[in-house]
């Protein structure tokens, strides 16, 4: 199943930004997306995100063209089938981080709320990320690595089948990076689909694709040539 | 979600969120005396129609300290004036007579209002239980036990058909009542000079001015009776012979005025001061509504990312709006509770009159409309433009759509 699929996408603002952009992805895969800063790398994850319909050209998402959907339907799939995470790690300060990992479960239905055992799903996850011991923080007594995984768990906590990325290692070091590129491989395993943003061509070279943004147009690293 | 959210965009600066409803608080009280003075005025002057139709005169009592303290001194001679004019008035004028008599104002749990029959041409008493007067209550000889209307707050005369003794201070007596009916709440004649003003009935024992009466009437009786004294299908000529009587005696210095010239002298001036109180309500009006945008505002662009970034994990844009409205709603409700008190302890106090009444009794005392409407009115317009100011800063800031700036730059 194809859990991406972009045709004709055009994207204006007072000077063109995207034009015939066209690519889709696999559930299970990595792709990285690559390109110079300005190109709208961001812009695209913004509608694919759902966040940005001010555009030209078709996007579907899991095989449902994204215009058809409601509002409401576009809210839950943001918040059931899409995970973010972006460069700069963005908490909400005045809430612990266990607050802030389970914010996206403040906006299921109640009854989504009592289908899952989101204490159990939360205590794996940040265990996994090595943040258990963190929950009762406040996010600005953290590191900047700890608070991109804190994001990248609040990603995760609604089980999202497609993590949209921006630079999410572009502020952490070796180390810190490496943990979130060995969970998106665990990710893909499991049958989830990535798409990364980045500008470091050592985290490119780690995806199963690269997709390269120049001049408008999306093309795919290895037809290039 | 919609309290987080309220908390941490709406009502995220605490001190300016306070000023806020500080300054909306004394709105509320502005507005709310604006619209219940005007709720008022408006009932009154419905109320006191009759008094122009029947062309009445009102009694206004100029008379100097002086010379009433002289009076009350010389009893003697005065009273026999009193009686006189009494006469002189049944026998040339129709008039209607209001004697009030608080006796020991402040301790007295219950104030004696005398009236002549004429009085109930003008003003419509309610009855709870029992009947009101009666033509033969008016002409009763001064044995028989002296039929009364008890306010509804007085349970200790509560009993139609029983007799009971109380001290009138405008007779000096001790006299003999018997109670033929209770007042239905909330009884309250219109002011003439100030018909957003009432007195109220609730406390009162009103009494017949009977023939008999009027033989043993004394002075101290007439001086309260001078005061709004209305007669009325006559003439401006005719009613300054009354004051000449009075003048002539060196009993008392009473003006007449037409009830429909001082009604129309009180609404023009009424209308005056409630435009200059529309006026400066207005102004704190704006102050209020400009803080609430700045604040409301301020707000929501210094937090766009976290809102976009709520949004990115599953709020609907639209939600902001659901947020706001229960935010302005609580909002409103917190403003209008400083107010709310204001009205129940007034109210309460106008209910009871100015005498001492038990705490017991106040609490089963409901607001009167006027009162409850003008805070129902106060709330809604509150409520309605907070929303409408919300509405349109929300739909401005939703114009930009909520993106996310992924990457810093
Ligand atoms: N709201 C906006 N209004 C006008 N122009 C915008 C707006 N947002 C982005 N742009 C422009 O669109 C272009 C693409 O922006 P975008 O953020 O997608 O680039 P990017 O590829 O993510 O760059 P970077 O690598 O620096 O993050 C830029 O030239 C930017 O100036
Ligand atoms: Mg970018």
């Amino acid at each position: 199943m194809s859990v991406v699929t972009i045709e004709k996408l055009g994207k204006k603002y007072k000077r063109t930004i995207l034009e015939d952009v066209a690519f889709s992805l696999e559930a299970g895969t990595m792709t990285a997306l690559i390109g110079a800063s300005g190109e709208g790398k961001t812009t695209i994850l913004n509608i694919i995100g759902l966040l940005d319909s001010d555009y030209t050209g078709q996007v579907l998402l899991f095989d449902t063209n994204v215009a058809d959907l409601s509002e409401k339907e576009q809210a839950h799939y943001r918040n059931t089938k899409l995970g973010f995470i972006l460069q700069e790690p963005l908490l909400i300060d005045r809430m612990t981080v266990r607050e802030n990992i389970l914010l996206p479960t403040v906006y299921l239905s109640k009854k989504e709320r009592e289908n899952v055992d989101f204490q159990t799903r939360l205590v794996n996850l940040t265990k996994n990320l090595g943040i258990y011991d963190l929950l009762d923080e406040k996010p600005n007594t953290l590191s900047g690595g700890q608070k991109q995984r804190v994001v990248a768990a609040r990603a995760l906590i609604n089980d999202p089948e497609l993590i949209l990325a921006d630079e999410p290692t572009g502020a952490l070091d070796q180390d810190n990076a490496n943990i979130i590129l060995q969970l998106f491989k665990k990710l893909i395993a499991n049958g989830k689909t990535v798409l990364t943003v980045t500008h470091d061509s050592n985290v490119a070279k780690q995806h199963d694709r690269i997709l390269k943004l120049a001049n408008s147009h999306v093309l795919e690293i290895g037809e290039e040539k | 979600m919609y309290f987080e959210f309220i908390k941490n965009i709406f009502a995220k600066r605490v001190l300016l969120t306070l000023l806020t409803a500080l300054t909306l608080i004394s709105y509320t009280f502005i507005s709310y005396t604006l619209v219940r003075s005007n709720l008022y005025a408006f009932q009154g002057r419905t109320e006191l129609r009759s008094l122009v139709a029947k062309t009445a005169f009102v009694g206004n009592d100029q008379t100097p300290e002086k010379m009433t303290d002289q009076n009350i001194k010389n009893a003697k001679k005065s009273d026999e004036i009193a009686r006189s004019f009494i006469k002189y008035l049944d026998s040339n004028y129709s008039y209607s007579m209001h004697i009030v008599m608080n006796a020991n104002l402040g301790t007295a749990e219950y104030s004696i209002h005398t009236v002549n029959e004429d009085f109930f041409n003008f003003y419509n008493i309610k009855i709870g239980k029992g009947h009101n007067f009666t033509k033969t209550s008016f002409k009763n000889n001064g044995y028989a036990p002296i039929p009364v209307l008890v306010g509804p707050n007085l349970h200790r005369f509560a009993h139609v058909g029983k007799t009971y003794k109380i001290y009138n201070s405008g007779t000096g007596k001790n006299e003999k009542i018997k109670v033929i009916g209770i007042l239905a709440k909330n009884n309250k004649i219109a002011s003439i000079y100030e018909p957003d003003s009432y007195t109220y009935f609730n406390n009162a024992i009103i009494r017949p001015l009977r023939s008999s009466d009027k033989k043993t009437f004394n002075a101290v009786e007439l001086y309260s009776g001078l005061q709004d004294l209305l007669v009325y299908r006559t003439s401006l000529a005719n009613v300054k012979k009354i004051q000449k009587y009075l003048a002539k005696r060196s009993f008392a210095n009473v003006k007449f005025y037409s009830a429909k010239n001082n009604l129309e002298e009180f609404y023009t001036s009424y209308t005056k001061r409630s435009t200059s109180l529309l006026i400066f309500s207005l102004i704190i009006f704006f102050i209020s509504s400009w803080m609430i945008s700045v604040n409301l505002w301020k707000s929501l662009e210094e937090e766009r990312q976290n809102i976009a970034l709520r949004v990115s994990l599953g709020m609907r844009p639209t939600q902001i709006y659901t947020a706001a409205i229960l935010y302005q709603f609580i909002l409103t409700i917190v403003i209008m509770i400083p107010v709310s008190l204001y009205s129940l302890a007034y109210s309460r106090m106008l209910t009871s009159g100015a005498v001492q009444q038990d705490s017991r009794l106040m609490l089963s005392s409901p607001l009167p409309g006027i009162e409850g409407i003008s805070l129902l009115i106060c709330f809604i317009f509150i409520f309605v433009f907070l929303v409408l100011i919300s509405v349109i800063l929300i739909y401005r800031f939703n114009k930009e759509p909520l993106l996310l700036r992924m990457s810093e730059k």
